[in-house]
Order: C-alpha cells, then sequence, then structure tokens
C-alpha cells in the first residue's frame, strides 16, 4: 500500500504552482499566500484521511480549487483585480518583476485571458501554470479528459489570436 | 481542419496521448509548425518564475514546523533549465560530431580515398614495405598450394 504522504514533501514539491495558479486566478499576490497556505493548513488536517488511490496533486489543486470557489463567494468583486469577478490581472506591486516589455506582454496576457471563457481558463491555467495532466485536470473540475483536451486547445487558439504577434518578441 | 491541426499540436505538446500519425501529418504542413512554435512561445509566457515574499515561508513555518529550513529558496528550476538545456545542446553536438566523422570516414574509404593521418579510426601509415616475388620469395606448389620460402 503506498504510504501517506509527507506534508514538507508536498509543500517543497508544489506551493510554487499552486501559489501561481491561486496568482493567476485572483491577481492578488497576498491573497495568493494566504490561500496557499491555507491549502497546507487543511493537507495537515486532512492527511490521515488521504487516500493512496488519490492522486496528490490533483488532490492539492482540488483544494485550491475549493478554496478559490470560497474566496470570490466571500469577498465578492470587492478583492477582484480585474473587477469582472475573473481575477486574472495581476497587482503590481513594489519588489514585482521588473517592468518592461515583458512586463507589457504579462499585462497583454492578463487581458486575453480574462477574454477566456471562466472553465477554459481555469482548465488552461491548471495545465500551464500547474502543470497537472488532463486526467488530473479531469478529477479537479469534474470533467472528461475530451472535455479538458478541448477546452485547453481552445483557449490555446484564442490565446494564439489574441496575442497576435505579440509573444514572437518573447526572448528564449 | 485547423481545429483539428490544433487539437493534435496541442495535446502533443502536453506530452498527451496522441497517434504518431496525426502528429506526423500535423507538423509536416508549414501551419502545424507555426501552431507548434506559437503554442510554445504562448507557454513561455505564461509560466512566470514569480514566488511568494520571504515572509510567506516564515508563516509556513509556523504552520509545518517540519519545514526544511531551505524551503523558500529561489526554487532550482532557473538555473536547472539553463544547465540542462546546455547538457542537452553538448550532447547533440557530440552526437552530430560523432555521427559526421563516421560517416565521413565510411564514404571516403569506401571510394578508396585517403582519410588522412589525422583522423582518429585511420590505420597509420606505412612505414616499411616488405615485398615478394613470385618464383623468388615464393613457388607453386605441385598441388596448386603457394609456398613461403
Amino acid at each position: 500500500m503506498k504510504p501517506l504522504p509527507d506534508a514538507g514533501d508536498l509543500f517543497e514539491r508544489y506551493h510554487l504552482p499552486l501559489f501561481r495558479y491561486v496568482w493567476r486566478m485572483t491577481g492578488r499576490r497576498d491573497v495568493a499566500e494566504d490561500l496557499t497556505q491555507e491549502v497546507f493548513v487543511r493537507v495537515l488536517r486532512g492527511i490521515a484521511r488521504y487516500e493512496a488511490r488519490d492522486r496528490e496533486q490533483a488532490w492539492l489543486f482540488r483544494i485550491a480549487r475549493n478554496l478559490l470557489v470560497d474566496h470570490h463567494r466571500r469577498h465578492g468583486s470587492r478583492q477582484r483585480a480585474d473587477g469582472d469577478g475573473h481575477g486574472v490581472m495581476r497587482e503590481v506591486q513594489p519588489g514585482d518583476a521588473p517592468q518592461g516589455p515583458m512586463q507589457e506582454l504579462a499585462v497583454h496576457l492578463d487581458e486575453s485571458l480574462r477574454q477566456l471563457d471562466d472553465l477554459d481558463r481555469e482548465v488552461f491555467l491548471l495545465r500551464e501554470v500547474g502543470g497537472l495532466s488532463y486526467i488530473d485536470i479531469s478529477s479537479v473540475c469534474d470533467l472528461t479528459t475530451d472535455a479538458v483536451r478541448s477546452r485547453i486547445c481552445r483557449a490555446r487558439s484564442k490565446l494564439r489570436i489574441a496575442m497576435g504577434d505579440r509573444s514572437i518578441t518573447v526572448r528564449v | 481542419m485547423e481545429e483539428q491541426l490544433e487539437l493534435v499540436v496541442s495535446a502533443y505538446l502536453d506530452g498527451e496521448p496522441v497517434e504518431a500519425a496525426s502528429v506526423l501529418a500535423a507538423l509536416d504542413t508549414e501551419e502545424g509548425r507555426q501552431v507548434l512554435v506559437d503554442f510554445v512561445r504562448l507557454r513561455l509566457v505564461v509560466r512566470d518564475d514569480e514566488s511568494p515574499r520571504p515572509e510567506f515561508y516564515g508563516r509556513m513555518r509556523g504552520v509545518m514546523p517540519t519545514l526544511p529550513a531551505r524551503s523558500g529558496r529561489r526554487p532550482r528550476g532557473n538555473i536547472a533549465w539553463p544547465i540542462a538545456a546546455a547538457l542537452a545542446a553538448s550532447l547533440a553536438i557530440g552526437f552530430w560530431t560523432g555521427s559526421a566523422f563516421t560517416t565521413q570516414n565510411v564514404a571516403r574509404s569506401s571510394r578508396g580515398q585517403s582519410v588522412g593521418p589525422l583522423k582518429p579510426d585511420a590505420p597509420p601509415k606505412a612505414v616499411r614495405v616488405i615485398e615478394f616475388q613470385p618464383g623468388v620469395d615464393w613457388h607453386q606448389s605441385p598441388s596448386g598450394q603457394e609456398i613461403m620460402r
């Protein structure tokens, strides 16, 4: 039987993708930090009930998703940086990434993300920022893997059009 | 048609199961290759390397006392990717160089050309030549065998 995961190990492996995902979804660094912390508080409380058949990454992101739903329900549009309830516009705070072409590109990306369907955006960010597989996303969002596949593709296709040739200027 | 092409490239990019023939057909077209490049670029823009502030890690150690002290350092990914890329590039160059030399030498050898003294797999040049003269150094035996003297 698979042993229970170690909370410290889970933190090491997943706190950054969780933080980045929540930040993208809320648009606020402080909220992303609070909710990421809360994910691990719940992990510590619930780790004894963790079932070995669960996929740990999906488990963590499901907790994060539930927290996001609660957060939006509690705070309404008050804490949503973009004001339309989708929270993908990130606030620029002191200490954040320097201004420049990349920052400009990031702002344009945020605007493009906001134009996506809610679930398409969520599924896309779970994949690209959270690093989840299609099967894990299907588990987190209660979708079939085929639905995940087509939603991710649709999001990419729309973003590709919305970004135009802006992404071409990215230096790799 | 384009939708199907994007679907294949998108799943392929994510490492999800895709029929090899579909990938081949998609990447065989200019449009398919452009979709792949655009999706890769989009990924680079979306995946930022933002981290929580140091206070977050302080708070987390309060919540999880067993958390290793190294938590909160810059993620290794920032340095690991360039190292991995450099390693992959050097492996690829090494492989290409090796295979190029081998192919070149095989081709030259088959044409009977000299591969030169500096090629690593070329035989050394002869420094002494011994010639045998028929009837002097060797004779034909009655059974047809050649006998050396």
